[in-house]
């Protein structure tokens, strides 16, 4: 089959996984009220208040939120050719989530305004997983390293995050569900702010995709084709952070879609060219929008948390893909 | 030549004792009572020393303010101690067991194994207190095993870490679950749990841990010894006549057993134990039953040093001890992965 006819497939999938979506929940929605409260919405009818103002502008959020993860750790793997990195394991959530709780204690930001505490944060850990895995690794590059001194930045930042809200719990009582990585009802309104920096980050990462595929051939051989490695390794970390910050502001750590999901594009349509990104995109929305439709039926009437749940399945991915590391360096 | 104190009793009894483990452990032990009445002393009620010498004195009664105050103050004390100690000979025999000095069972997952079983324990089976710490110590001891059959047969000093760390994230979204169950007051409790903190230690707490500390502390130094044989390997120490296997089991399910009783009154502390490993190697040298003594205590002096600092020094903020040492266990982990990793 070929990459473009994949790429259809994927987008029918997330079509009718966004249809179960609507129509699932604590109380199931038959279709035809799902398509009348989408093209004929009465704001009197519980049940399509309920479908647009909860149900859509929560697939929405997942949808993006999937999207742009899946997207950064791909641009994190391809440039630092290392298949164990993603937002979460670098560290970059955690760093993002500790300043964003600093901003909200000390300046009382809310809503959009704490992107930019998170993209500090977000640039201030990922300087420091560098540094961590510096210092754990002489020489070599070991591809472990980075994830250990990922993993100790995340460390470091979550304690510091913990000390930051035991100063004062009751003024954090409205975040708690985004602290666990929760969708919740109002997220969408950062997103009205947000959008724009997730569609230009995937503009430049599909501009950026050619040159990434050259340099995956190494830093040399990449500059005697024309490109400047410096540039894009830069440029590519330049787009990959804020996709990730402005995913982690609207919904907290989802963790794993961004490392899972580039993944799952190379062993399906393989990761040179342009398709593979924008594969990789819905794959990494599908992910999300599953695991939210999960969270929310598992254990109905109560809810858990898309966080929760990506933690599950995302850490059991983690530790198959830290075995095969292993086993295939060792033999 | 090592130089050694011999004591001899008889014909039959000769106990050598090396000069400079002993007189290391004596200073330790020395600071560590020091520090434990300053402990004592401080906070933000200050106490007058002869009053803290009054109540400690066996026959005197002390003020009624005193008590209240130290009434407050002795569990935390003790746990410090008690706790620091076992949690650091928990992570010196994983890393003993495992060959690898990056082991600790914060890192290993084993407290999370431990905290997994007492949060679904307590929340959703609706076990008693008092049954808690044991039902932990089937969570520590089954994760145990889980990390370290994966991670066996994978030679590689990080690989034993991410395994054990991609297996807390798994037990740390079982924990979620129930964390987020109550409002944010009760989260952010349970955050500071996560990381460690003595703040909610009372005298129950404190009984149940001696209960539990002193016979497994007794015990890990009659093993320390009997653990040498390891040090070689399992296939050399198969060759001198041990039993790897068997003694890799029971020495995980000492390390299992020591951590539980802590893990389910203060948290995990992650990194203490390989803090203070580390600082005993350095002092005293590889030999199990003369690090193992020093290891407990630079890890009772440490958790001691951090719970008290972490309530007087900021005050009024009171910052938890585990999130002290992890701040301190990080910086260490890093110089001890990037020497552990060029030694191989």
């Amino acid at each position: 089959m070929k990459p473009c006819s994949r790429l259809a497939l994927l987008l029918v999938f997330l079509l009718f996984l966004a249809g179960m979506h609507l129509v699932s929940g604590a109380r199931f929605s038959p279709i035809h009220v799902v398509t009348q409260a989408l093209f004929d919405y009465d704001p009197k009818n519980y049940q399509h208040v309920v479908i647009v103002r909860q149900r859509l502008t929560r697939l929405v959020v997942a949808g993006y939120a999937g999207m742009v993860l899946s997207v950064s750790g791909l641009l994190l793997q391809k440039v630092l050719r290392n298949g164990l990195v993603s937002p979460s394991t670098l560290g970059i959530n955690s760093g993002a989530i500790t300043f964003v709780t600093l901003g909200i204690y000390l300046f009382g930001l809310n809503g959009a305004e704490l992107f930019w505490p998170a993209l500090f944060g977000g640039i201030t850990a990922t300087m420091v997983a560098f540094l961590a895995a510096g210092l754990v690794n002489r020489g070599n590059r070991d591809p472990l390293s980075l994830v250990l001194g990922g993993a100790m930045t995340a460390t470091l930042f979550s304690a510091a995050t913990t000390f930051v809200i035991s100063l004062d719990p009751e003024r954090f009582d409205d975040q708690m569900s985004w602290l666990i990585g929760d969708i919740g009802n109002f997220d969408y309104q950062p997103l009205i702010w947000l959008w724009p920096v997730g569609a230009a980050g995937l503009a430049l990462a599909l501009l950026l995709s050619r040159s990434l595929d050259l340099l995956s051939l190494g830093a040399e051989q990449a500059a005697s084709l024309g490109t400047d490695p410096r540039l894009v390794q830069w440029a590519s970390l330049a787009i990959a952070i804020p996709m990730a910050i402005s995913a982690v502001c609207i919904v907290g750590p989802i963790g794993f879609v961004g490392l899972v999901a580039p993944h799952m594009t190379r062993m399906m349509i393989g990761e040179t060219g342009r398709i593979p990104t924008l594969f990789c995109a819905l794959l990494g929305a599908a992910i999300v929008i599953g695991a939210d439709i999960l969270a929310r039926t598992l254990l109905a009437p109560k809810l858990l948390n898309v966080g929760t749940v990506m933690a599950l399945c995302g850490g059991v991915a983690f530790l198959a893909l830290i075995l095969s590391t292993l086993r295939r360096r060792q033999a | 030549m090592r130089r050694a104190l011999l004591i001899r009793s008889g014909r039959h009894v000769h106990i050598p004792i090396a000069l400079r483990p002993a007189a290391i452990l004596l200073v330790l032990l020395s600071l560590l009572i020091i520090l434990a009445f300053a402990a004592l002393d401080l906070g933000s009620t200050p106490l007058p020393a002869g009053e803290l010498l009054r109540w400690l004195a066996p026959f005197i009664d002390a003020t009624r303010e005193t008590d209240a105050v130290l009434l407050l103050r002795w569990p935390r004390v003790a746990v410090a101690i008690l706790g620091g100690a076992m949690i650091a000979a928990s992570g010196h025999l994983l890393q003993i067991v495992s060959r690898n000095g990056l082991a600790d069972p914060g890192l290993l997952g084993i407290s999370q194994g431990t905290m997994a079983a007492v949060v679904l324990g307590a929340a959703v089976l609706g076990i008693p207190p008092q049954w808690l710490a044991p039902a932990g110590l089937v969570g520590g001891l089954a994760t145990a095993i889980l990390v370290l059959s994966l991670a066996y047969r994978l030679a590689s000093t990080t690989g034993l870490i991410l395994v054990g760390l991609a297996v807390s994230i798994v037990l740390g979204a079982l924990i979620e679950i129930v964390m987020v169950q109550g409002g944010m007051a009760q989260f952010a409790r349970w955050l500071a749990w996560s990381h460690g903190s003595l703040t909610a230690v009372s005298a129950e707490n404190a009984r149940m841990v001696a209960i539990w500390a002193l016979p497994l502390i007794v015990l890990t130094l009659l093993v320390a010894r009997s653990a040498t044989p390891l040090l070689l390997g399992r296939e050399q120490a198969a060759a001198i006549g041990a039993a790897p296997q068997k003694l890799a089991l029971l020495l995980t399910l000492l390390s299992a057993a020591l951590v539980a009783p802590i893990v389910a009154v203060v948290g995990p502390i992650s990194f203490l134990g390989l803090i203070a490993a580390h600082v005993a190697r350095k002092l005293v040298g590889e030999r199990p039953q003369e690090a193992l003594p020093v290891s407990m205590a630079c890890g009772a002096l440490l958790l001691l040093v951090a719970d008290t600092a972490g309530r007087t020094l900021f005050l009024p903020l009171v910052v938890p001890a585990g999130i002290l040492v992890s701040v301190a266990g990080v910086a260490t982990f890093l110089i001890a992965a990037r020497f552990t990793s060029s030694r191989r």
